[in-house]
């Protein structure tokens, strides 16, 4: 069940889900995983704008879906996120820079071709 | 209508409604439950939740609290508060999960209570839990509004059912007919043939109501050898050539227990043409008043009175 690739600071690894042998699974995550751009994109304009509440609900959001597709450490690292947020009031984007940058790292470490080994 | 053993959930698929306002989870609820063989309904956001509920009536339905526009906690309420909804289980599937959340969703009338992220095959699991639970209470239910003997409504159903439709007749304009009927001399046959060929009797005119009367009918053994037809869309005067009908086809019965002995009933009928300010207690005292006069009478025939504000009384016999 484990998942493949580290989870290091400086790209990593493909990660995999952990339902990747199982076919039911199949369509599921690779439908997921084509829309990781439009999410990280998502986080990234959050970020930009200060929006700290989509944030959070982008945050929440992935923290509740994506350990269902077998994607446990990007539904933790979300739920860091979220949980930085939901710590501090009111809320800046600078509390939660770092585990954002994380966040980051891991959706975009699902791409083929995005991880370490690509660049 | 005559009562129904059988109840959705089993040949037809359950109907699973989620309420989520996260895409990801639909489309993951949509294939691995929807693998299970259920009717997966997708609403992505509270508004639409509810009018999908209120559209499609589904069996389960798994809200999230965290939403957009109208969240989870509202939703729930309106569902509980939907007489026609209100009996739907309903799981809450949230990313919130503090015991006072938790605490909120029960109170509110939440079923169950999944954390996000959820496992899969928990998940399974507590839906069919849910899917029985609601079935059982149902069936539960409708057992408790059951008479026993003939398998027709009791009174306690008619109790709150009439006052419902006569209550709904009156708002619309609808025509509505109640009946009472009354077995002749019920007493003799008990005391000449016993009570097994009592009982059969009761059974046999409970078969002829079932048979007879149309699906929007409601026919409850209202007390020992009594009956009231509830005959919702139905003239006074269309109630009792059905009532007639039905005491021709009884009378001519032969029983097995005393084939020679024949069996007749009574019947009061009051209706309306339209809706009436009448009383709905007044309104089974006219139609049992009527049944008093048929026996006082001759027995053996329906006195009917049309309640609708030019009233007239005919007798049939
Ligand atoms: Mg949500």
């Amino acid at each position: 069940m484990g998942q493949s690739g580290s989870d290091g600071p400086r790209g990593s690894a493909l990660l995999t889900s952990s339902f990747a042998e199982d076919p039911a699974y199949a369509g599921l995550i690779r439908r997921f995983i084509a829309g990781m751009p439009e999410r990280i994109r998502e986080i990234e304009c959050a970020v930009d704008a200060s929006d700290v509440d989509r944030l959070r609900v982008v945050a929440h959001q992935l923290k509740g879906a994506a350990p269902g597709y077998g994607f446990e450490t990007i539904g933790a690292a979300a739920g860091a996120v979220e949980a930085g947020i939901e710590g501090h009031a009111p809320a800046s984007i600078e509390h939660v820079r770092d585990d954002v940058r994380v966040l980051i790292e891991r959706c975009r470490s699902t791409l083929p071709g995005q991880g370490a080994n690509a660049a | 209508m005559t009562p129904q053993t059988s109840h959705s959930g089993q040949d037809v698929p359950a109907r699973v409604l989620v309420i989520d306002d996260c895409v990801d989870l639909h489309r993951l609820l949509k294939v691995r439950l929807g693998a299970e063989g259920y009717e997966m309904i997708e609403a992505v956001g509270g508004e639409d939740g509810l009018m999908r509920a209120r559209r499609d009536t589904p069996d389960v339905v798994l809200l999230d609290l965290e939403m957009p526009g109208l969240d989870g906690f509202e939703v729930l309420r309106a569902l509980k508060e939907d007489p026609r909804l209100q009996d739907v289980p309903v799981i809450v599937l949230s990313g919130l999960d503090s015991p006072g959340d938790k605490v909120t969703a029960f109170d509110l009338g939440a079923i169950d209570f999944v954390g996000k992220p959820f496992d899969m095959a928990e998940l399974r699991a507590r839906v069919r839990s849910a899917l029985k639970i609601s079935s059982l209470m149902r069936m539960l239910e409708q057992r408790a509004q059951l008479d026993g003997l003939t398998g027709l409504w009791n009174r306690a159903y008619f109790e709150t059912q009439w006052a419902n439709e006569a209550k709904r007749a009156r708002r619309h304009d609808h025509p509505l007919s109640l009946a009472i009927v009354d077995i002749d001399r019920f007493k003799d046959v008990n005391d000449s043939y016993g009570h097994p060929a009592g009982d059969a009797v009761i059974q046999g005119l409970a078969r002829l109501f079932q048979r007879e009367l149309r699906g929007s009918d409601i026919a409850c053994r209202y007390g020992g050898e009594e009956f009231a037809l509830v005959m919702p869309e139905t003239s006074p005067s269309s109630a009792l050539a059905l009532c007639e009908r039905i005491r021709e086809e009884f009378g001519a019965l032969s029983w097995p227990r005393h084939p020679g002995r024949g069996v007749t009933f009574s019947c009061g009928i009051a209706g309306a043409r339209g809706g009436v300010p009448v009383d709905p207690a007044d309104w089974v005292e006219i139609a049992d008043s009527n049944l008093y006069a048929a026996k006082r009478s001759g027995r053996d025939r329906s006195i009917m009175t049309d309640l609708t504000p030019e009233p007239g009384i005919r007798q049939a016999s």
